[in-house]
This record gives structure tokens, sequence and C-alpha cells, in this order.
């Protein structure tokens, strides 16, 4: 067998490196099969391939290692056979597990050259990410939705990790919005679904409940998220043998008249209309929907509530008997986990038997979420949605279509050929984007980001402080919430000094999760070693009392390990920055749209002129103390908005990494020369200086010149000057001591071009 | 469409809709080449569940193939290739019927020159000049898609030949909403004139939707004003100060629905006007000489023309559609009905008029179905035509080029000459001789040839010919995979006529990880 054409173009040795290094792909869904099929046909033979996951009917639009006989079976094995059948010289070997399975350890990752992560979860991806950086190997990363996509690598030391970026926080719904007041069909829809994991599900297990959209929120409310049959729900209905009209009688009618006795809550909405449910009890059972307008498919089509109470009664009865089939160690129905964000923390195999379950009952599932939502609609007045519409809303489908994968993965497998050459510098972030949306640039490269000092994954001692009410906060708290649950961690250990606090083991004696902090002796200032072996990684938690949380749900974390000489503890974190932000806009609605524009301009401002990537944090600081002065002269001294952009701009001048004021570029003689300009959209006064030498400040100039055009006419009629230049405007600078301006000596002196840090 | 066919699709049926899958379903591809990138990209059409595909192969299995090719299994060295990849690509999809020819597509068309009539689209993967200029001839005249796709070591090209393109179905992001303030149909108007916000208690204020604010506002604006609506900035500043004193009436600050007033006050001021591409296609020669043989979109698209100015006073059919807005469901719900009756009605003025064009050029009434009427009233406003260009005439337009980044650009020049260096010398550059630079020179005064022949003076690094020579046309797997992906994307939009496609050509270099589309 010949690769006559993938020798020449990548070389002999190059050639030699890739049909002798081992692979790692975690993964073979959409994109997974791709880059399989990709590194089959560029002569890669070592191949080790790990998924969770069965084949189902819906991915097999994009996903062409199975058909349509392969459904229900592991996609790691099918995927292994198909692609020995192409080619038998490749060694390529499928395991059904979880990635996150103790075997698989630093020592396992240890052996491979390269990792490909072609997974659709968050959690398993921030996994991969750590034992990645804990062996020291490059990581190939990629992701689609639709016809976007995107790939970047990975190394430890020389490029942001997974986590050096916050990932965006999945969307959170009030409690009392799900509970009690819903308007829109997902909060019935979240309803559902919490309603399906209190019928069949672990109650306390986060598994049965963190599908996507609002884990946390639902189980710090889970006793009464439902209805005020608090956690005894299941008994009950087990009770009742899950008698689906006294169920739907308990939640469509006595619940909504128990919420419509509470007046206060309807003064301004419309109120519920119980539903009799009893009355749409269907006499003879109807065999399969009719479905008249042949452009309408099963699941498109809307149900009306008579056939919501008919599926209702239909699903839960036989998701009862699936329920009550299982053995006694199995004694719950898990969510569909299909390219939704999961957090599944059960073993590994309890998982993988429960999994080939789900596929095959999720249809009950949906239909049942889809009904009791629907159901719910209808009593709340909300217009009722499709099955489909449903899943999309549950998070359980997100489009996925060949191409983008077939795209996406094309690149991974290049950027794997770049490692293997030694050319890691070629390396880049890869973005699909739609043409229209990039100025013509379907693919478009960015290079990559060196790694974030204040990463938790990567910095060298990854430090953070976190702030708690120490008597409310227990130990179980800070490992769900914190260490699992913000930091990504899956089996902690925490010590604080010599004493072992929590143990990643299961039962360790003299560890009470329910104790709090306080009771074990942590203290404001106290010291936590966290330390995860299984991912090789541990971080140092700074203990800070913050009584104002009122309970255990509060906490804020601040990360510590940070460009040296800043001291940080004064500076709020970003989180705590977004939530002023909030209050800001909240109090202040009519200037809130200053603040949006004010961060988005200053984003454009820093990237005018030259920007070494390796001073990304310098520019995010400079961009950051900019927009709190801008936002503290807003918030505390009430300023005018072109007074608040004055300021904020003399900010940026004074700082010597940008290309303004103080650290401007030379003009070519040598010197330098600042232009500026300003304009106040309401009155339409305009200022602006350019080629101006010596002065600190050119926008205050500027705007001093706005100010005066501002005040009308001078004598005679004359307009005041709106753009001044070069001596001149130095010369009225000095007139009126704006902007610092300097004399003739210091003139070209202090205002060098400031030093790039590298 | 049954359930499993759903399931099936569901993924995709999310981006373009039930239709879409449908029109795919109807679809019969050709794929000229079952190179690796050929094959491919049809793998990707198969996949998203075209109707059928014939593959058109008269070479047979070589062993370069088994290295690049994913869809040739195991002991069929000198097979036909057709046959070959025939056998595997047609288990990817039971939905999907296929077929191969063991021809070469010129023999074909010599004794059938009818052969292409049946498709809906074409694909040629990396064709020799001498197929290229004959099959894009052909499909040029009979206005048949026809989209390119080459690999060649680290770069590849993707071409759309297609004379003419209608799209119905443009799903373009954040088009503004249609609420129509500036001439209300007469129900609206008759909500307008029954509605005073005056006289509501805070409380009901508070269920009023935002659309129904701005129109209330509107009303008063346009009583004290002489029927002229806010023009100037301080007009328009006058106006959205009536909403937020409208909005005073609640003790503690306004209301959301009244902020959403005051942020969305421009559509009171905004005028329905038909967008450009609508009326490129409403002047489209098209759309006036409609015949029997005509495509359905010109008679929809006239017929909305006509609706659009016979009917309803220059403004394009409503779209039914409101976005969610916070108020009260009785409300809303009353709102919204106003719209969506407005747009059942405007539909089915122009479903008449579909049934008269029809009938005038003698074709049945349910020519068109009715949901496909629903569809372009539903879309007019992202109505478009894309008139292509003939390979024989992408010199004349070269002048014009101004693509960014430069050097990428440049490989498109470097293509055209290493085709132009084949169709010459019989053998793709760097494969001549045993030393791949023994070429360079040729290829050298092939590209000025090239540049000459297209009046470009542009000037080309020697190494992107060494490059060039380097690749010795050869097809890396994953690049070809990657070309293959946007083109079979491409062609997807083609055949389903949603999303704009890409107009017209678009390279791919995969050394610096980049995707630049032009228009040649």
């Amino acid at each position: 067998m010949v690769e006559r054409a993938a020798q020449q173009v990548l070389g002999l040795t190059l050639y030699e490196k890739v049909s002798t290094c081992k692979v790692l792909v975690v993964g073979a869904g959409g994109i997974g099969c791709e880059i399989l099929k990709n590194l089959s046909t560029t002569g890669f033979r070592n191949i080790f391939l790990v998924d969770l996951d069965t084949v189902d009917v819906s991915n097999l639009n994009r996903q062409f290692l199975y058909q349509l006989h392969q459904v229900g079976k592991s996609k790691a094995e099918a995927a292994a056979d198909t692609i020995r059948s192409f080619n038998p010289n490749i060694q390529i070997t499928g395991s059904h597990a979880d990635i996150r399975s103790f075997e698989y350890n630093v020592e396992f990752f240890e052996k491979f050259d390269i990792v490909f992560n072609a997974l659709d979860n968050l959690s398993a991806r921030i996994h991969v990410n750590r034992m990645c950086l804990a062996a020291n190997l490059p990581l190939i990363e990629s992701g689609t939705t639709g016809y976007l996509g995107q790939t970047t690598v990975i190394k430890r030391g020389l490029t942001e990790c997974f986590e050096c970026t916050p990932k965006p926080v999945p969307k959170r719904f009030p409690v009392c919005t799900i509970r009690s007041t819903p308007s829109l069909p997902i909060h019935c829809v979240v309803w559902a679904r919490h309603l399906f994991s209190q019928l069949f599900g672990h109650a306390d297990d986060e598994s049965a409940v963190s599908l996507s959209v609002n884990a946390q929120e639902l189980r710090s409310a889970e006793h009464d998220l439902v209805t005020d049959l608090p956690k005894s729900l299941r008994k009950w209905a087990v009770s009742l043998n899950f008698d689906p009209y006294k169920i739907m009688h308990k939640l469509f009618s006595e619940d909504i008249h128990t919420l419509l006795s509470m007046d206060t809550l309807w003064r301004n909405r419309n109120p519920p209309q119980p539903l009799n449910c009893y009355a749409h009890a269907k006499t003879e059972k109807v065999q399969s929907p009719v479905y008249e307008n042949p452009h309408c498919l099963p699941d498109q089509s809307v149900w009306s509530v008579d056939e919501c109470v008919d599926h209702f009664c239909r699903s839960i009865k036989e998701l009862r008997d699936r329920w009550e089939g299982l053995t006694n160690d199995l004694t719950e129905l898990l969510w569909d986990k299909d390219d939704s964000s999961s957090n599944i923390n059960s073993s590994s195999l309890l998982h993988v038997q429960l999994h080939c379950l789900i596929n095959y009952i999720n249809l009950l599932v949906m239909q049942f979420v889809t009904a009791a939502a629907n159901l719910r609609a209808y009593a709340f007045g909300i217009p009722a949605s499709n099955l489909f519409e449903i899943k999309a809303l549950a998070g359980s489908i997100i489009p996925a279509i060949a191409t983008t994968n077939a795209i996406i993965a094309g690149i991974c497998v290049i950027e794997a050929l770049h490692i293997l050459s030694g050319d890691f510098d070629k390396c880049q972030t890869t973005f699909l984007k739609t043409e229209k949306n990039s100025r013509n640039r379907l693919l478009v490269p960015e290079k990559l980001v060196p790694p974030n000092p204040k990463c938790y994954a990567c910095a060298e001692q990854p430090e953070a402080k976190l702030f708690v009410n120490l008597s409310k906060f227990t130990l179980e708290d800070l490992r769900s919430k914190i260490l699992i649950g913000s930091l990504g961690m899956l089996a902690p250990d925490v010590c604080m000094g010599p004493k072992l606090l929590l143990s990643s083991e299961e039962e360790h004696a003299g560890i009470n999760k329910a104790k709090t902090l306080k009771e074990v002796g942590v203290r404001p200032g106290s010291l936590l070693e966290v330390e995860d072996f299984l991912q090789d990684h541990k971080i140092r938690l700074f203990v800070a009392e913050k009584d104002t949380f009122q309970d255990q749900d509060g906490f804020e974390l601040e990360s510590r390990s940070i460009d040296s000489e800043e001291n940080t503890s004064k500076r709020p974190s970003s989180e705590v920055l977004k939530r002023d932000l909030e209050e800001i806009e909240e109090n202040l609605f009519s200037k809130s749209s200053a603040l949006i524009y004010l961060s988005i301009y200053l984003k454009k401002f820093i990237g005018a002129g030259f920007c070494h990537p390796s001073n990304e944090y310098l520019y995010r600081k400079c961009c950051k103390s900019a927009c709190l002065l801008g936002w503290r002269l807003i918030l505390d001294k009430n300023a005018q908005s072109s007074e608040v952009v004055k300021e904020v701009i003399a900010c940026l001048e004074d700082t010597k990494y940008l290309n303004a004021g103080t650290g401007s570029n030379l003009n070519m003689s040598g010197h330098v020369e600042c232009d500026a300009s300003i304009m106040e959209g309401k009155s339409g006064a305009f200022g602006a200086v350019g080629c101006l030498p010596g002065v600190k400040n050119p926008i205050c100039v500027a705007y001093d010149l706005m100010l005066e055009e501002r005040k009308g006419l001078l004598n005679f009629g004359l307009i005041p000057p709106m753009l001044l230049c070069g001596r001149a405007a130095w010369m009225y600078a000095r007139d009126r001591g704006l902007g610092e301006p300097c004399n003739e000596e210091e003139l070209g002196e202090y205002l060098v071009t400031g030093p790039f840090a590298v | 469409m049954d359930g499993l066919t759903e399931k099936r699709y569901e993924r995709q049926i999310q981006l373009w809709g039930v239709q879409g899958q449908t029109s795919l379903r109807n679809s019969k591809v050709c794929l000229i080449n079952a190179d690796a990138t050929g094959t491919e990209a049809l793998k990707n059409l198969i996949l998203a569940g075209v109707g059928s595909f014939t593959i058109v192969d008269d070479t047979t299995v070589k062993e370069v193939d088994y290295g690049n090719n994913f869809f040739i299994a195991e002991g069929k060295l000198d097979h036909s290739r057709a046959e070959c990849t025939y056998e595997l690509l047609q288990e990817l999809n039971p939905e999907v019927t296929g077929n191969f020819i063991s021809e070469g597509v010129l023999t074909i068309l010599k004794t059938e020159p009818t052969f292409f009539d049946k498709f809906s689209l074409v694909i040629g993967a990396n064709l020799t000049e001498r197929i290229l200029q004959y099959v894009g001839r052909d499909l040029w005249d009979k206005n048949i898609p026809l989209i390119l796709v080459f690999a060649y070591g680290m770069i590849a090209y993707v071409r759309i030949v297609h004379a003419l393109h209608t799209v119905v179905q443009g799903h373009v992001d954040n088009l503004p909403h249609d609420f129509q303030c500036d001439a209300p149909f007469p129900a609206l108007k008759k909500l307008i004139t029954t509605t005073d916000l005056d006289s509501l208690d805070s409380t009901q204020l508070r269920d009023v939707p935002y659309l129904l604010i701005i129109l209330f506002y509107l009303k008063k604006w346009l009583e004290l004003h002489s029927g002229r609506p806010p023009e100037t900035r301080i007009e328009k500043d006058e106006f959205k100060k009536l909403i937020q004193e409208g909005g005073k009436k609640f003790s503690e600050g306004n209301e959301v629905n009244f902020e959403e007033a005051f942020s969305f006050a421009f559509y009171a001021w905004r005028r329905s006007e038909i967008p450009s591409n609508v009326l490129e296609v409403f002047r489209h020669p098209c759309c006036d000489s409609l015949t029997k043989k005509s495509d359905t979109f010109w008679f929809l698209a006239r017929a909305v023309r006509d609706f659009t100015f016979y009917d309803n006073n220059g403004r394009l059919p409503l779209r039914g559609v409101l976005p969610d807005m916070t108020a009260g469901t009785a409300n809303y719900s009353q709102l919204l009905l106003l719209y969506q009756q407005e747009a059942v009605k405007h539909a089915s003025m122009v479903s008449a008029r579909v049934h008269n064009l029809l009938l005038r050029c003698g074709l049945p009434e349910d020519y068109i179905d009715d949901e496909e009427i629903k569809t372009i009233c539903e879309n007019s406003a992202t109505l478009k035509c894309f008139e292509g260009t003939s390979l024989q005439h992408e010199e004349a337009r070269l002048d014009d080029f101004n693509v960014q980044p430069a050097e990428v650009f440049s490989w498109y020049f470097c293509l055209k000459a290493a085709r132009f260096f084949q169709r010459r010398y019989g053998h793709s550059p760097g494969t001549g001789t045993s030393n791949y630079l023994g070429d360079l020179l040729t290829l050298k005064s092939c590209l000025a040839e090239v540049l000459n022949e297209m009046k470009s003076n542009r000037k080309i690094e020697d190494e992107y010919l060494i490059e060039l020579c380097r690749f010795g046309a050869s097809e890396i797997h994953s690049v070809a995979a990657c070309a293959s992906g946007i083109a079979a994307q491409e062609g997807i939009k083609v055949l389903t006529r949603q999303f704009y496609p890409l107009n017209n050509a678009l390279i791919v270099d995969t050394v610096t990880g980049q995707a630049v589309s032009f228009r040649v």
C-alpha cells in the first residue's frame, strides 16, 4: 500500500512520524467519525478511541461510520470495526467507556503523542484538557454547531488551555418563575423535566437533573420546585401506583388552585386556569394519531389538551413499568445525554448500562416531558410547543450537519501534521464562519494565545480566594459547588495543614460533609490545599469570610495567582465587575447603553496599531482600569457622557503600552505627534487636534475645543475653531494649560515610544 | 417522510426545515471523478439525504487511491473506480439510491447529449481543463448548477458555475421586523383607533405590547403634526419623550414594555421599503417573460411582484410574525392574530395571482402547491437571484479583483497555471521527472501565459510555483475532506434554495488555515 501522495507532500520524515505516532481520539460523534477517517487515510496507524455513547438514529445523518443496523451498539466499537474493515493495517482500539473513569489516568495519557477532542460536553472537555496538561500532550480541540465550527490547539505553557477563558454558564431561571409564575414555554419545559426527575430520577443525584439548563438552581430548590408535596412526590405517586389522572389532577388542578389562592402573585399577571384532566379522559385508546396535513410531521404537530392527556397517561404508565422493571441497584432513570452538556458522576459501568436503556426509552421520556410541559402551558395560557421544539428547548438537540464536521475535522488533522512536523508555530485557532459575517472569509485563522496566568487549570501554581459565609457553608457545598461545580474537578481531596477535610474516597472515617466550614476549623485567612489526583491538578484556596451571604448558596471565587506586582485584592474580580455593571444598568437605564458602548469602544481602541499577542494581558488590564474609571465617573460623579469618554481616553493615553498619547508610535522623523477627536451626539459639537506634539493628553485639548464650540459663536459671529493642527494646537493647549503640555525643551523628550513588554 | 426518516434528519431539519429536506430528497446529483475529493463531497450529500446519485468515472482503482480514498475497499486494484466507490457510498444511507457509469464523461455526452438534463446538481472533482471547459459549457447552457472542487496538495479551490440561481429563503440574520407602522393595514388601523392608553390604569398599561404603545403614540403624533411622522433628529427625540412620559404613570419608574417601546421607537418612522435584492429579482427579465418552461420561482416572484405593486401599495406581503414582547398574553395574541390574519390574506391574494399566471401559461393550478406560496410570502424580503460567471468569461472580470489577503489569492492563478500545464504537457507539474523541480521553469512560463491571457499584471513569487511542483497534484485526504465539506455545503444551499451560496469561488489554504471567497 503506497501513500505516495501523502509522502511527497508531507515529506518522508513527517510521513514516518505520522505512521508511528500514537493518537488518542476522545469521542466518536460527528467530528470524531470524520477525524478517524482522515487519520486513517493520512497514514496514521495507531489509534485509540474512547466513547461512552451508543449509536442513535439521529446520528446517521452525519456519523457515517455507523449504519442503521448498528443502532444501539457502542459507538467506539462500531467505529473501530468500520475503520478496520476499510483499512486492516490500522491498529485501532475502540473502548466503550467514559474518558473520566479512573483507568484513563495520567500514565494512560502519557502513552500517546497527540490527543483529539471530539466531544460534545463541557465536563469531559475540561477533564481531557487537564489530563493533557498533566501529561504535557498537545490537545487538538474542536466543536461545531450548525454551520459554525472551531478548532484550536492546546499545549501546556505555550497556549491558552481550554479553561483559560471562562466558558458561558448555562442560562438559569429564577426558582419562583419555574415554580409559580411561568411565562415562556422554556419555563414549562424546565418544570416538566424536573417533574420527571422527581418521579423517576434520583432526586438527590445531580446527574438526574443536571443536563443543561439550570442544575444548580434546581438542586437548591428541589424540595418545592414542582409541587408542594416535598420530596415525597415519588412516594405519593408510588402509593397511587402512578395513577395518571390522580397525578394530573394534583399537578394541573389542585396545585394551580393553591397558586391562585396567593392573589399577590396575580395582581399584575394573568392568573392560570386549572385544567380538569378528568374531562379530557379518553374512553377508547387512539392507536396512532392521524396526520391530515402532509406537511406536518409527527414530531412537528402541537398536541391539543386531549392529546397531551393521552400521551401523559401512556408515557407515565410505560415509564412506570420500565422503572419497576429495573433492578434494585438502578432505581432511577436518567435523561438522554445526547449532545447536551451533561455532568454524570455515577460510576461508568452503571452509566453504560443505563445509557443503553436510555436510548431505548428516550422517546417515552420526551413524550412525557412534552405532555407535562404542554399541560402546564395550557394551564398558564402559554403557547404550547411540539415535540421537536421541546427537544430543542430541553437542550437535547443542537443542529449538526455532516459538512461542517467534515471541514472542521479536516483542519484538525492538518493541525496534527503541523505538530508532528515540529512547526508548532504554524498551529492556530481556526473559526468556520458564514462568509457574509466575516468579509468573504469562510475559515478565519487566529494566532494561538499564550496561557492566562490566572487560569485555574494551567497556571504554575493556581490560587484562588474564596468568599463564603463560614458558618453556613458546608463541606459538601465546598465539594459540589466550588470544587466540582466551579473548578471542574472530579474527585478532590482537601487538606488544611495536616488535616484532611474532604477525601475523594467515598467512605472516609471522621469526615462529615454536612458540617460547616466553621465547625471543621476553617477561619478567615485559612489556606486549603485542594488536589485531584486523577487530574494531577492542585489549587490553593484562600478562604475569606463574607457574611453578607445569607446562606450556603452564596459564594464568590476570585483568581489570585496573577501578574505579580498588582495588588489584586483591591481589584474586583470579573464576576463582581459584571454584577456591578448589572446594578449600574438597573439603576441608570438611560446610561446603560453608554456603558456597553464604552466597553465595545475600548476594545476597538486597544486594537489600533501594533498589538503583540503576548501583551494581551496588559491590554486587557488597561481596558479594565479604563472601564472602571468610566463607570466610577458615571456612578459616583454622575458625569456627562462626553466627559466620561474624555477621561477614559485620557486614561488609555497615559498607558505606555497603547499606541496613543504616551507610548505612541514615532513618525518617520522620529517624533511623536498625536491626533484626537471627540464629538457629542446630542449637540453635534465636535473638536479635534491633529499632529499635536508635546501634549500628554491630546484628547483633553480636543474636548476643550468641543466645549468651546458648544458655547456658540464668538464675537462678530465668528465660528470657533473645530480642528487645530501642529504647533497651533500645541500653543492653544499651552495657553489654556490643557492636557499637561510641556515647554519646548521637553517637547519630544518624555513622549518616547513605550517599550513593548515581551 | 416517516418517523424514522425524520429522526435520522432531525439535526439538520433544525437548519433548513422540512421543506429543505424535501428539496434535497427530490434532487439528483451527479459526480464526475470518484477520487478522494469527489467521494468526500458526495458522501456529505448522501448523508444529508439527496434523492439519488450517479458516479461517472472511467478510471480503475490505483494504489494511490487506497492511500487517500476512504471509499475504496481492500483488494479492488484495477477494478472500476466508479463501481467500487458506488458500493461503499450507497451503504451510507439506505434512503438514497445510486448508480454508476464506468465511462468517461465526454464519451457519454457524445452518445447522449442530454445526459445531464436529469440532474439537479453536478459535482466535478479535480477535472482536467479539457473536460472542465466542455462540461462547463454544456451545463451553463442548461442552467444546471456545477460545483467544481480541486484539492491540490495543501491548497483547495471551490467554484460554483451556475448561470442563474435563485434563493427563496435567505435566512438573513437580524432582518428588521415587519410591523408596517408607516401604513397600517385596515384591521391594525382599527385597533389603533380603538386603543386609548390614556384611559388605562397602570395595571392594564403593563400588559400592552410595545408595538401597540408605539402605534398609539404615533397616532397621537400624527394628529399633532398633520400626518407627518417624526423626521428630524429633534422630532424623533420628542417622539421618544412622548413614549417615556406615557410610561411615567407607573410610580416606580418605567415598566419593561415602555422601555421596549422606547428602544424600538425607530419603527415608528421606519419605512417599509423593498430591499435591493428583491428589486433585482423583480426587475429580472425572467419575471416578465413567463412561459410553460419557466422555473416555479419566477411564477412566484412575479406573483409577489404583481401583488406588491397592484394590490398592496408597493409593500411586500406581510410576514405575519411578531417578535417576543413583554405583554399580557391576551393583548399580545390579539395583536399577533391581526398580523397573522393579514399575512394569510396576503398569501391567498398572491396565491390567486400565481394560479392566474399558471393558467395563462397553460399549466395546472396545482403546479405549485400552497405551501410554497406561503413560504415565499413569509420570506419575500430575502428573495435573491445570483447571476453566475461562466468558465469562459472568468478572464473578463479580472480587473475587479481586490481580494484580501492577496497571498491566498495568488493560488487562484497558480492553480489555473497548473491546469494549463497539464493540458499542454499531459502531466501535472512536479510529476514529469524524478525531481519535482524539473517542471518549475515550464510552469513559470505557463503562469506567465495565464496572467497574460487574463490581462493581469500580478506578481507571483516563485515560492508558490515551487510548492505547486512539490504538491505534484496529489490529494491530501484532510485537505480534500475540508474542501469537499465546503463544496457539499454549497451544494445543499443550491439544492434547497436556502441561504445565499458562495459567490462564486473560494480558495482554501490549509497552510495558513484560511478560506477566502471571491467573485471571478
